[in-house]
């Protein structure tokens, strides 16, 4: 089990925190953390594998959020390769990663940014990473961060707290051009 | 009737929208033509008024009279806001509705040379219903602009 190889630097990861130190004895690269109903689960992931979590029990006391600005700075730190391969397991083609890269329709360390805010300091996960062009001119109109369960009440709230929190520490860049997606609130059932 | 230069409420689709709630409570039941067209006009009708506020605030876009904007800058502006579940919402069943023929169907909202999300939509009168919802939130926050 990995779980038992793990830096004990990790089994005090705080919500929020990013490790990018130390995971060469065990060939990984990236290691972040989310929430999952209470629980602080680093995600570990390397080059080639797909990303995998294990659990670590939640220390209250340690509890802070990072802001958005501490985790665009910890990501400026890093070469884009490797803020690509933090994103490759949203998107189903690295393409969608390198189209945004290569055209600056939103700085790629920005998204990895919200990516990992959000599932850090809020109780839902990012499932995918999609690009949404309009279908009469091919441009793109934003790219679309789609999150696992919530519902349609959900999202309004969800959209109005991540994007008032984009705003506030200055990445409105950020806030008009991702649009944050509940796919399943779009399920409608007929009446 | 005051030009819309000077009049932007000239194009406020509240009574629009108003009109369109008031068919959806009708017994009739409606036919998959008029829920095509309504979503489209309701789309498109938000994105006139947008483009009518924005231009009387000075902003100016492409055309002989520099009033013809781009869809990109209506979602900006809505997505900047938190509006992201109205904008997505509205946006993909007008496009489902406009250029999907199949019912449901299944709308893949790239046009890129590789695979992007692929959305179920079925438009029907329960979609038109949070469609609407979804247009009042943005026309509330446009009648504030």
């Amino acid at each position: 089990m990995l779980s038992t190889n793990v830096p004990s630097y990790y089994e005090s990861l705080n919500v929020g925190d990013m490790g990018f130190t130390n995971l060469e004895p065990f060939q990984l690269n990236y290691a972040t953390a989310q929430v999952l109903r209470g629980v602080v689960a680093p995600q570990y992931m390397d080059a080639v594998s797909e990303p995998f979590s294990i659990r670590l029990e939640f220390r209250e006391s340690s509890w802070h959020l990072q802001s958005l600005h501490q985790l665009y700075k910890s990501l400026k730190e890093l070469e884009m390769r490797e803020v690509i391969s933090l994103l490759e397991a949203y998107v189903e083609s690295k393409d969608v990663l390198e189209y945004i890269a290569r055209t600056e329709f939103l700085d790629i360390r920005k998204l990895a940014m919200l990516v990992v805010w959000i599932n850090s300091s809020l109780n839902v996960n990012v499932s995918s990473i999609g690009i949404v062009d309009d279908p009469e001119m091919g441009e793109t109109q934003f790219i679309a961060v789609y999150l696992n369960e919530c519902g349609w009440e959900e999202w309004k709230v969800l959209s109005k707290t991540i994007k008032s929190q984009l705003v506030s520490e200055g990445f409105s860049d950020v806030a008009g051009r991702v649009a944050i997606v509940c796919s399943q609130a779009l399920q409608i059932q007929r009446g | 009737m005051q030009p819309s230069i000077t009049d932007p409420e000239r194009l406020n689709p509240r009574g629009l929208l108003e009109h369109f709630n008031r068919i959806m409570k009708g017994k009739t039941a409606l036919n998959e033509v008029v829920l095509r067209r309504i979503i489209s006009a309701i789309y498109l009708s938000l994105f006139n008024y947008w483009s009518l506020k924005n231009y009387h605030k000075g902003a100016r876009g492409e055309g002989p009279l520099q009033d013809s904007f781009w869809y990109a800058s209506f979602h900006e502006d809505l997505l900047k806001r938190g509006l992201d579940h109205a904008i997505y919402t509205i946006y993909l069943y007008r496009v489902a509705a406009d250029h999907y023929v199949l019912n449901p169907t299944k709308v893949a909202l790239t046009s890129k040379p590789w695979k992007g999300k692929e959305m179920d939509v079925e438009i029907s009168e329960e979609a038109l219903k949070r469609v609407l919802e979804a247009a009042c939130d943005i026309l509330n926050m446009l009648e504030q602009y």
